[in-house]
């Protein structure tokens, strides 16, 4: 307990170093997480962690029930990543402890491949933030954590920079050098999604999903997306922004956190 | 009608056989036990009438002076008789009407003279004893049905409780149930035996539908799972700065089938839970919200295609229709009428409160329209799994709802609820 209690206060000393000097002293909003990875699949587990640490988050894994209490008891998370069909009992079981015992400040989403509504349900009831159906895509997941972070550790207050760019979570208003824009509901999830999921390609097909969830097959070209990402483009440029969104491969987009 | 009511109206209609062949039979032998005894008494009494008529023989007195209208005697030649027991028809002594009255005739040798001697004589009238049996019939009837209908409430309240608590029990089973089903326990022979049958039989129903789900669940487990490790690779894969374009094509085509057959998987896994019955359909949905809600989900997609939207819905129209398939249901009619279309269509949703139509332009569809219900029917969409509408009409079979599809210069599909 001891050592637990020292380790838990060596890493929440870095825990409250959100933000970072880029290269070009712009504020960049970089979420430093430690991360619990309870995945009884090795490999789905190693593309979660691979994915998260090129954040900067710090992530360990644990492949069952028995090794995620441990952990959990022995060290703080600020996000616990979870499968809830454990080999060694339901992941649910972990909601119940970490509501009662360690680690109630800890955001919890879900990861299953049952699409149980009441296994939903019973999730978020039992304090689960978010639910995320397998298969998902990596850079969805990235940007709910942060979502969940972001209202976990300041209510929504905080506010996220990227260079130029600010947006408040909270009143979803967005300014430019200071200056308010206006942007529709999709354009601002747009936003969000690619400074979440900065200096990465999405795919049209990716963005589309995050965007329209299941209906997107629909979308029997994937002009909207062009036109939605052009719409933004458009909005940012004219605001004064740097050109941060590329096309890329002609079949995603990027968004950069620097311009060369 | 319930089982003690019946039980209880065939006992009265034996009860009434019975007692109807009991009153007869009472009758018969009341009135010959009376019968015999009137004999006996007259019998008895001759003895002393013997000495009478032989005082009178001897003063010489008039023997017609002793005749009565019960009693008449006079001289006759002879010979003397047995004594003779008939049924005769005269005046009643005291009532003052014909009744039908015991006759003794007998002719007797007394003091040398042969005497011929007539007793009339009545205890009790035919009618009075008719009357009296029935009396007594029918209040020990009354007696009987009262005492039935009583004994049967109690008997439903003691006898019977364990059987109703039964039916209740299986009137509320539901396969879904967690635990098993709990049933009375009861000293009566057949209704142990009932129990443990119907709890075996819940129980199996039970075992059997949480292995199907069980199964569904871990099949859709073992599909996903290593579906999400391939997108997870293919993702990390997109990482790489070296990439080349073509590269990048395929990687997405990939995601783009993986996706595509994830979406398969998921479909008929809810096709199964459907089959399965894992829903609701007794919940009272509010039909016109939930339309009302997909309309604006839909909303920007029927912008993006240009669709005009005409949608007409009746105020608070509820059915009995699970709630998560209520929804998937009217995401998918409108996802068809939106995939089905051309840009500048238009999409017209009625709702009332027998019917849900929705139709939409767009052209005909080629071969039997019986067909698109059909599982992997496809009308050359690739993007398509070919499961939406076999769902659509999975869920209405389910809820007991008509489903049809018309082709009448326009698209036409009518829920009936």
């Amino acid at each position: 307990m001891i050592l637990g209690g020292i380790l838990v206060n060596s890493c929440t000393c870095c825990l409250f170093q959100h933000f970072k000097f880029s290269s070009k002293s712009h504020f960049s909003f970089v979420y430093e997480m430690k991360i619990l990875i309870v995945e009884d699949n090795q490999d789905l587990a190693d593309n979660i962690s691979n994915y998260l640490e090129k954040e900067g988050n710090v992530c360990s894994k644990a492949a069952n029930l028995f090794e995620a209490e441990n952990r959990l008891l022995e060290f703080e998370y600020d996000m616990i990543i979870l499968d809830i069909m454990l080999p060694d009992g339901q992941g649910l079981e972990i909601l119940r402890t970490l509501k009662r015992e360690t680690n109630q400040n800890a955001g919890v989403i879900i990861v299953s491949a049952k699409n149980a509504l009441d296994d939903r349900l019973r999730g978020l009831d039992l304090g689960a933030d978010d639910y995320l159906t397998k298969p998902f895509h990596l850079s969805e997941l990235n940007a709910r954590i942060k979502a969940i972070y972001r209202g976990r550790k300041f209510q929504g207050q905080q506010l996220i920079k990227f260079n130029e760019i600010e947006i408040d979570p909270e009143t979803q208003e967005v300014k430019v050098n200071d200056e308010f824009l206006t942007l529709t509901k999709k354009e601002y999830e747009l936003l969000l999604y690619f400074i979440a999921n900065k200096n990465r390609v999405l795919t049209k097909q990716n963005i589309a999903e995050h965007l329209w969830g299941d209906h997107m097959d629909m979308l029997d070209s994937f002009d909207f997306v062009y036109q939605h990402i052009k719409n933004l483009r458009k909005k940012l440029t004219a605001a004064g922004s740097e050109d941060y969104l590329s096309n890329v491969y002609g079949m995603g987009y990027k968004m950069k956190s620097t311009v060369s | 009608m319930r089982l003690l009511t019946k039980t209880t109206l065939y006992y009265l209609a034996v009860s009434i056989i019975v007692f109807g062949i009991g009153g007869v039979v009472t009758y018969n032998l009341i009135r010959n036990e009376i019968q015999l005894e009137t004999q006996y008494q007259m019998a008895a009494s001759l003895p002393r009438l013997e000495e009478r008529i032989s005082r009178w023989i001897d003063r010489d007195r008039d023997l017609s002076n002793m005749n009565t209208n019960q009693l008449w005697v006079r001289e006759v030649t002879g010979p003397a008789t047995e004594l003779n027991f008939s049924d005769t028809v005269a005046m009643h002594p005291h009532l003052d009407q014909m009744e039908v009255l015991r006759k003794l005739s007998v002719v007797k040798e007394i003091n040398g003279k042969f005497v011929e001697i007539e007793m009339m004589d009545v205890f009790v009238e035919d009618s009075d004893i008719y009357e009296s049996v029935v009396k007594i019939i029918t209040r020990l009837f009354i007696l009987l049905a009262i005492a039935l209908i009583l004994a049967g409430f109690f008997i439903s309240k003691i006898l019977l409780r364990p059987f109703d608590e039964t039916l209740n029990r299986i009137k509320n089973f539901k396969v879904q149930d967690t635990s098993k089903m709990d049933l009375p326990k009861t000293t009566t022979k057949e209704f142990a035996t009932l129990n443990s049958f119907i709890s075996d039989m819940t129980e199996q129903a039970r075992e059997e539908y949480q292995a199907l789900k069980k199964f569904s669940e871990d099949a859709s487990h073992e599909i996903q799972t290593p579906l999400a490790i391939a997108q997870g690779k293919l993702e990390l894969l997109t990482d790489d700065p070296n990439l080349s374009s073509e590269q990048f094509a395929l990687i997405t085509s990939t995601q783009n089938a993986l996706k595509r057959l994830s979406k398969v998987q998921q479909s008929l896994g809810l096709l199964t839970k459907i089959e399965n019955r894992e829903f609701d359909p007794q919940h009272q949905t509010d039909v016109s919200t939930l339309i009302e809600n997909t309309v604006e989900n839909f909303k920007e997609l029927f912008d993006m295609r240009q669709l005009e939207v005409d949608a007409r819905i009746e105020k608070g129209v509820t059915v009995k229709l699970d709630k998560h398939l209520g929804a998937i249901m009217l995401d998918n009619l409108v996802h068809n009428a939106i995939r089905h279309n051309h840009e500048g269509g238009y999409i017209k949703i009625e709702l009332d409160k027998k019917h849900l139509r929705i139709s939409n332009s767009g052209a005909p569809p080629p071969g039997d329209p019986a067909r698109l219900f059909r599982r992997f029917e496809k009308n050359g969409s690739v993007e398509s799994t070919g499961l939406g509408l076999a769902i659509v009409k999975e869920i209405c079979d389910y809820h007991s709802m008509k489903i049809h599809y018309v082709y009448n210069t326009d698209h036409q599909i009518e829920v009936v609820f």
